[in-house]
């Protein structure tokens, strides 16, 4: 071995890595060679400084601080192919679900909104649903297109509301309903105003 | 069902070995984090994020190896991924003069200690400590985990490159370049 190979090998023979053969090589060579020898005993003195530095020891009660983060961060041991990891796997893919059925939801009535917002809101309206006469605009009003101060939230203090008289629902109780062919008398709101 | 509560029984246990495995090893942690980093907060962020994906990913964490090592793997993986975030770290230049916590302004000389002497009677002072936490700093990062892994945790090449996911022939060159560079930092032997 010549010393620009002995010179590799330094420090795994300093470190007890090399195997048997090439061990007694390096030793055989540094007996012989004063140049490697001091490198080979600088870099000695240089792994002892860094074995002899002390442990840093940690602040405060560092176990207790790491633990409390590890079960408060919400990480969850990733699961193993085990009955409860099914259970796992379900629960995330109610999870999932409830989510979709959420962000669909929530789609929805951002489109309405808007929607309304581009075309003005539209009641509907037939007169078995009437039960609540103070909220409903005159009926001669149904089908025009009027301008209201009602305040819905969400939407422009004015904005054009239209209402549609259309066919009620069947009731199994006619008797209760108002006949089809008088017209309904709706007392108008006292906030409301037409233009 | 309630998915919530069969979830917290069945993680109990793993949680229990976790936390105990917190407490065996924390400190251990600690120095390898703080001779990673050189400072005491960087350190502690360092732990605590080597635990916390430890325990995210404890189901891969295979028992035959010594959860230290394994834990100084995520370690070493965790430091680099936060060093490539950071700005450029900045660490004292050991061509500064150091100075002393009692003796004001004055130029510490480095004194290695005759280690060929009894080492148990050899006393490093803090300046002394901090010099090499310097001289490791100024390391590359790789070399810098191989050194600290091998020299102040004393893993096998065979442990630090499960730990560097590296090949052992990596190790060794890499732990024989950051000690020839850290020689020459100390001035050790010249
Ligand atoms: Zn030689």
């Amino acid at each position: 071995m010549n010393c620009r190979q002995v010179n590799h090998l330094l420090s795994a023979y300093i470190d007890g890595e090399l195997p048997g053969h090439d061990y007694r090589a390096v030793a055989k060579h540094l007996a012989n060679c004063t140049d490697c020898h001091s490198e080979y005993h600088s870099l000695v003195q240089t792994k002892r400084l860094l074995t002899a530095l002390r442990m840093k020891q940690p602040t405060g009660d560092l176990a207790s601080a790491v633990i409390a983060n590890v079960h408060q961060s919400g990480a969850r041991v990733k699961s193993r192919q085990t009955w409860s990891s099914r259970g796992m796997i379900f629960s995330n893919m109610l999870q999932a679900g409830f989510l979709g059925a959420g962000v669909l939801f929530l789609a929805g009535v951002i489109y309405t909104q808007s929607n309304a917002r581009q075309r003005g809101i539209s009641i509907q309206w037939h007169s078995s649903t009437i039960n609540n006469q103070d909220r409903l605009p005159d009926s001669p009003l149904a089908g025009q297109r009027a301008f209201t101060r009602v305040n819905f939230p969400g939407f422009g203090p004015q904005q054009s509301v239209s209402f549609t008289f259309i066919n009620p629902v069947k009731s199994s109780n006619f008797a209760s309903l108002p006949s089809m062919s008088q017209p309904v008398t709706l007392k108008p709101m006292g906030s409301h105003r037409t233009h | 069902m309630d998915f919530a509560k069969l979830l917290v029984s069945t993680n109990r246990s793993d949680r229990s070995e976790f936390d105990t495995l917190v407490h065996r090893c924390h400190r251990q942690a600690y120095n390898v984090a703080y001779r990673l980093t050189g400072n005491h907060a960087d350190a502690e962020d360092l732990t605590q994020e080597s635990f916390l994906r430890a325990f995210r990913f404890f189901d891969r964490y295979n028992r035959d190896m010594p959860f230290e090592n394994w834990l100084f793997r995520i370690m070493s993986r965790v430091f680099i991924d936060e060093l490539r975030k950071k700005p450029k770290h900045r660490s004292q230049s050991l061509d500064q003069p150091i100075t002393t916590g009692s003796g004001g302004e004055a130029e510490v000389q480095l004194e290695i200690p005759d280690f060929e002497g009894d080492p148990e009677r050899i006393v490093l002072r803090a300046e002394l400590d901090d010099y090499l936490q310097n001289a490791l700093l100024a390391l590359p990062e790789e070399f810098r985990i191989a050194v600290i892994l091998a020299d102040i945790e004393g893993l096998s090449y065979e442990e630090i490159a499960e730990a560097m996911t590296c090949s052992i022939g990596t190790v060794r060159s890499r732990l024989h370049r950051g000690r020839k560079l850290l020689r020459s930092k100390l001035g050790v032997g010249s």
